[in-house]
């Protein structure tokens, strides 16, 4: 990188309480953080208090660490806001605030508690609703809170199959939160989504609200928030809360444009609440000093707000769309001839959702059926997880079957084990021998089966542990769907990491924040023509603004080789509705590209695979 | 809305933004007000106020509550002094730890008996008190907030160890900040933050003193200099020092000779292009030039270390550390734990040591200190304020700590009658060599004739004082009412028995043999004195008031028949020839009833005006009393007094069915 930019120059410089800084994809925002950490560490040589560098995501902590080049440690904390509000406001002060609150714990989103069927103390975590049959059946851990009214938050949800979050319905919402207000109560159990509401009431609180900001604020004097439109409604409430403390000094960075967690509650026109905070100055940075000027161009198109997208100078990019005839087969092929071409380049490929890459991958299983028996659920949900690559999950639904098969509830805590003389490792290996040893079953026969052979290991891997494996029954009860072959939910395990034929593929969501040098961006063949991009990447309807963040936020990842793999018919469409648009790529089939880069080795090698298929 | 909001009032959830206090809109700072007391604004004295022990070693429960400065922990042998010390130390963990080195063995587990398997879990919580606003920021992660008061807001950290079957080490966690279902690790700088300097009893003082890589010495600089707003600058002239040594070191004749030579020979050794090529005086590199310096003792014939004694090295050392603990700053809470001092000192400078310690550095500005002592002589000069008793039952197991100095103090008049007794109480532990912290029981009498004479009686009543570790202390006079908070539960929960006299009002007739004691029917009338001691220690959880009839020469008299007659010959032994007031004459003309008798000693031995004194008496009819005929039985036949009887039996029995007589009330 040549010096820098005279916007990062002024960033840098300026005397504001706090800094927001709008930064367009590859501004150097990354660095501006870094340098502006670096000076805050050098002016505080007493290391009595710190710096928090708070991120949406883990990954974006990760960055942070990584450009300021060394090991962050006590007294800063580098972490997710949800980490901070949890460690500093949450775990400190609920029950002191709140002295009728048992002490909070955080349940994390990826042990999937929103599949746990019982709390400790007959707690209920799940709430029927009314209307017999057809009640709606909430998973109280699932419960997110996107925005508030008058009542308060308002709690809502997603259906089993994904899909937009919803409210849940007005005469569900007053039992649903007494139902959360009992967990909170008795338990003490904060998904993230609660312990974003509590934080931010905590810090509001009329009695003691002051009293607890001061005190954050003489911990963490400078405050760094990074992706800041990703901020959920009352993440954002709470940091604005805390960043009304006038001792407190902050830089705040962000893009609404790059805003993609909407479909998880984030809120990206509370960006502009923190502008209204005293002291602020907004600081733009519109140079981009890694999109070249092709994909500069093609980015400005998907670009939400107004302003252009300075390119970096020198940079010689390429964008193409690739026409699939078969996705799988011919990104898989495109995979393998990157994969051969790139050393020493960054090759991602990039999906809008986690479907079409475990399509990709070949680890697409459909939602497990329910067999009657939760212990025995949980551990087929460990064995797809593992399957797909995500180890935490898998191992965090293996505890959860154990948990319930010998204590009857989930979420057993290490304090729990030790009063049982269980050690907690111990514990976690029999988690990990129950996994593998599920995994390793045949899957050719009916699920039923395969649930059954699954409840034996359960079964015999508890009694070798302890006499008796608990007063339930592990044994799966044969349900509607007990028929249905295995393999349709527990596809045959390809690799642990998810990538294709070597070049790692992750969700939009997962490269956040990165540079590539080739970003290959597959768009699925959308099953009705109204969500094909000529129509959603261009919709002003508010539910689709979203869609179109992501495709400015995937193809702004590159730095040389942007590559859109679509189908032939979503090209057309394209080609009719977006014909400006299109002309800013080259095109022709993947199979055409192959030849033109790969030479013959490349063809040689399709017609074998073209004949082993 | 959720129902947690209800009964107090409500937090807005609408998405406005808080203005601070502080916050004028103008962007100056205004006063801060609640709940910042004025405590928290000044200077605060962060402290370790509370240690709570489970399981470790001989110790299966213990708290211990600590204040500022200086701490003394008396206590017999075996009750866990060691420990706690060790326990303290295994609770930051070998990231503080300064001083010997710290191991955590299976034996470290307490047992209930030694042929029992050791407890699974130990743990051990540290709770520190008085941070300041800082501190509270600095030690963010470990901080239980008191959002009322902030100012009483504590630290603390959480050492538990399991030791899981079949496992060559220990599992240890280290955890802080409020009750918390997965409480986080305590972040290992704030572990750094709480230094503990152990000096031991055993301690090898030299060996941190000398010059090399444990010199204590050096560290303290290096700390200091560091610490230096011209840090470097001092870095640079202390090097330029060194640096200018060693050039004009290396121009020397002598040196250049040497060095010249030394080459030749190595090179002719080895062949090597590896020689010699210079000799200096000390290093360049700072720390190590720090290591290289050393204490001298200037008055000493002499100066080097290992020409003195074990007892100066150590005072020497203490002062180093003493010097180094000072310096701390505000993300520091330095502990320094010194296990008997007195091992290496002879009684003088354990006085002088003891008087430093308690004087020189007074509580706000000494680092916290803890020290255990089975000194008398330690205890002695130590304000009682400052002392807790340690003490443990025969099994080893229940162990408690007491503060003397927590008791009674409550508000400021209050802390003026405290102070004055606290003096008195210092005088007294002074006077009786402070063994009231020592012993297991006591008998608290009046003057020296029952401090000799009591143990004798013990003795001829099959008790045997000193085997059952009680002390007899004469307080040289009555002020008993000091002893009441003292002896009671939240002090050191001895049980003792208070030996006094009856001491009524005394009718002076012509003569001294005409004195009358007044009368409250056919009995004496007891004092206004004795009568408010009784009411002063009425239901008192382990002091019983045992009173004379009139003195305890009249009760001695009164006892028996033959009493008196003893009596007369020890008192014919203070004198050469026949005394006057009273002898064996008298004692017959007295008339044959015993109060005639009693009366008749009475007045003889306390009443008349004569050389004799009533201690001389006692030692006298103590010696008589201790003579034994051949068979081992007493020779003299003598009746015991009935209170002196009943008080001796009190402790004993008390003692003899368990050494926590009481249990404190709950806290």
């Amino acid at each position: 990188m040549s010096g820098p930019t005279a916007e990062q120059l002024g960033a840098m410089d300026s005397s504001a309480r706090l800094r927001v800084v709008q930064a367009v994809p590859g501004s150097g925002k990354t660095w501006l953080v870094a340098q502006i950490i670096k000076r805050e560490i050098a002016i505080r040589k007493d290391k009595i208090c710190g710096i928090a560098a708070l991120s949406f995501t883990r990954v974006g902590g990760e960055e942070i660490r990584k450009a300021v080049g060394y090991e962050l440690s006590h007294p800063h904390f580098v972490s997710t806001l949800d980490a901070f509000l949890f460690r500093y406001v949450l775990r400190p002060f609920l029950q002191k605030v709140h002295p009728e609150f048992a002490p909070p714990r955080l349940i994390p989103a990826e042990w999937s508690p929103g599949e746990w069927s019982k709390g400790p103390d007959r707690c209920a975590l799940k709430y029927q609703g009314v209307g017999g049959k057809d009640a709606p059946g909430y998973s109280l851990l699932d419960i997110l809170f996107t925005t508030e009214d008058l009542e308060g938050p308002v709690p809502s949800t997603r259906s089993r199959y994904g899909g937009n979050l919803e409210p849940v319905g007005e005469q569900h919402r007053k039992p649903l939160m007494s139902a959360k207000e009992n967990i909170w109560r008795r338990l003490g159990w904060f998904t993230h989504a609660d312990a974003a509401v509590w934080a931010s009431r905590i810090l509001a609180d009329e009695i003691y609200g002051q009293a607890i900001r001061r005190e954050i604020a003489q911990r963490f004097p400078f405050i760094v928030v990074d992706e800041l439109q990703d901020t959920g409604w009352f993440l954002g409430k709470a940091m604005l809360c805390l960043l009304a403390e006038q001792s407190l000094r902050g830089l705040l960075v962000g893009d609404p444009d790059q805003a993609i967690f909407e479909f998880n509650g984030a809120k990206p026109e509370i960006f502009s609440k923190f502008t209204d905070l005293s002291g602020v100055k907004v600081l733009p940075l519109t140079d981009s000093r890694r999109c070249p000027a092709v994909t500069a161009r093609i980015a400005e198109r998907l670009k939400q707000s107004e302003g252009r997208i300075m390119p970096a100078d020198n940079a010689q990019g390429s964008a193409s769309m690739l026409v699939y005839a078969d996705m799988v087969r011919d990104v898989r092929q495109l995979a393998d001839h990157l994969a051969t071409v790139s050393q020493g380049r960054v090759v991602k490929v990039v999906a809008r959702a986690n479907r079409t890459l475990q399509e990709l991958i070949g680890h697409a299983g459909e939602a497990p059926p329910k067999l009657g028996c939760p212990p025995l659920n949980h551990l087929q949900r460990a064995v797809l997880k593992f399957r797909q690559g995500f180890q935490t999950k898998a191992l965090a639904s293996a505890r959860a079957a154990i948990d319930l098969a010998l204590f009857q509830h989930e979420g057993i805590t290490e304090e729990q084990l030790l009063q049982q003389t269980i050690k907690p490792d111990t514990w976690k290996a029999l988690a990990v021998r129950c996994l593998l040893r599920s995994n390793e079953l045949p899957t050719y026969g009916s699920i039923y089966e395969w649930q059954t052979g699954a409840g034996d290991i359960l079964e015999n891997e508890l009694r070798t542990f302890r006499s008796s494996p608990g007063a339930n029954s592990i044994q799966p009860k044969k349900l509607g769907e007990w028929r249905q072959g295995a393999s349709k939910y527990l596809p045959v395990k390809q690799s642990c990491q998810p990538g294709i034929k070597g070049v790692p593929a992750h969700t939009v969501h997962g490269v956040k924040g990165e540079t590539h040098d080739t970003t290959v961006l597959i768009i699925p063949d959308p099953k009705r023509i109204d969500r094909c991009p000529s129509a959603v990447w261009w919709s002003t309807s508010s539910t689709d603004q979203e869609e179109k963040r992501l495709a400015y936020v995937a193809v702004s990842r590159t730095r040389d080789e942007l590559i859109v793999c679509i189908s032939e018919g979503c090209l057309k469409r394209l080609q009719t509705e977006r014909a400006d648009f299109v002309r800013l790529f080259g095109q022709q089939s993947v199979r055409d590209y192959l030849v033109e880069k790969g030479g013959a080795n490349t063809v040689a090698l399709l017609s074998t695979v073209n004949d082993l298929e | 809305m959720v129902n947690s909001m209800e009964g107090r009032p409500k937090t807005s959830d609408k998405l406005t933004i808080p203005v601070s206090r502080q916050d004028d809109g103008t962007g100056r700072y205004l006063s801060r007000s609640y709940p910042y007391s004025a405590r928290s604004a000044k200077g605060s004295n962060m402290h370790l106020s509370k240690v709570e022990i489970e399981n470790f070693r001989s110790l299966r429960h213990l708290d211990v509550n600590l204040q500022p400065g200086l701490n003394v922990i008396a206590g017999r042998n075996n009750v866990g002094k060691t420990n706690l010390f060790q326990a303290i130390r295994h609770a930051i963990g070998r990231t503080g730890a300064r001083g010997d080195s710290l191991w955590l063995d299976r034996d470290d587990f307490y047992r209930e008996s030694p042929s029992a398997e050791p407890a699974t879990e130990m743990s051990v919580k540290l709770t520190f008190s008085n941070l300041s606003e800082q501190q509270r920021a600095y030690f963010f992660e470990i901080v239980n907030f008191d959002l009322s008061d902030l100012a009483k807001s504590t630290a603390n950290i959480t050492f538990t160890a399991t030791w899981p079957n079949g496992k060559k080490h220990p599992s240890v966690k280290r955890t802080g900040g409020p009750e918390s279902v997965e409480p986080p690790e305590v972040p290992a700088p704030l572990l750094e933050s709480l230094p503990i300097t152990f000096l031991p009893a055993l301690r090898d003082a030299e060996a941190f003193l000398v010059p090399g890589p444990r010199s204590r010495l050096a560290q303290v600089l290096e700390d200091i200099a560091s610490r230096d707003v011209h840090a470097s600058q001092t870095q640079d002239e202390i090097k330029t020092m060194f640096r200018e040594a060693n050039v004009k070191l290396e121009g020397h004749r002598l040196v250049k000779k040497i060095t010249g030579s030394l080459q030749s020979t190595t090179k002719g050794i080895a062949g090597s292009d590896y020689s010699p090529s210079s000799i200096t005086a000390a290093e360049s590199d700072f720390r190590k030039i720090l290591r290289g310096l050393q204490v001298q003792m200037d008055a000493a014939p002499i100066t080097s270390l290992d020409a003195n004694g074990l007892g100066y090295n150590n005072l020497i050392y203490i002062a180093v550390v003493l010097e180094h603990l000072k310096s701390s700053g505000v993300d520091e809470c330095p502990l320094l734990l010194l296990e008997e001092p007195e091992a290496h000192l002879h009684p003088q400078l354990t006085v002088l040591l003891a008087d430093f310690l308690s004087t020189q550095t007074p509580g706000n500005t000494t680092p916290q200190t803890i020290v255990t002592t089975h000194s008398p002589v330690l205890a002695a000069k130590i304000p009682p304020s400052r002392m807790h008793v340690l003490f443990t039952d025969s099994r080893g197991g229940s162990a408690r700590c007491n503060s003397v100095g927590v008791i009674g103090v409550v508000d400021e008049g209050e802390k003026k009658r405290q102070n004055k007794q606290e003096m008195q109480l210092q005088r007294i532990m002074d006077v009786t060599r402070a063994t009231l912290y020592f012993a297991k029981g006591i008998l608290l009498v009046e003057g020296i004739s029952e401090a000799l004479l009591v143990p004798v009686f013990a003795k001829r009543m099959g008790q045997d004082l000193a085997k059952l570790q009680i002390s007899v202390i004469p307080i040289c006079g009555v002020a008993f009412g000091t002893f009441k908070e003292v002896l009671g539960p939240e002090g050191l929960a001895i049980p003792a028995a208070i030996v006094t006299d009856g001491d009524p009002q005394i009718t002076r007739g012509e003569n001294w043999n005409e004195d009358q004691p007044e009368t409250d029917g056919d009995r004496f009338k007891p004092s206004a004195r004795t009568v408010k001691l009784k009411e002063l220690f009425q239901n008192h959880a382990t002091v019983q008031i045992f009173h004379s009839d009139l003195t305890l020469e009249y009760d001695l008299a009164a006892a028996g028949d033959k009493n008196a007659m003893v009596m007369t010959h020890a008192w014919a032994d203070c004198f050469a020839g026949l005394p006057q007031t009273f002898n064996a004459d008298l004692l017959q003309n007295a008339g044959p009833s015993l109060a005639a008798r009693a009366l008749c000693a009475w007045r003889g031995i306390c009443r008349a005006n004569n050389a004799g004194s009533k201690a001389e008496f006692a030692h006298h009819l103590a010696a008589r009393l201790e003579e034994t005929n051949e068979n081992g039985t007493p020779k003299e036949d003598f009746v015991i007094p009935t209170y002196i009887k009943n008080a001796i039996g009190y402790v004993a029995e008390k003692v003899k069915s368990t050494v926590l007589p009481v249990e404190a009330p709950p806290a």
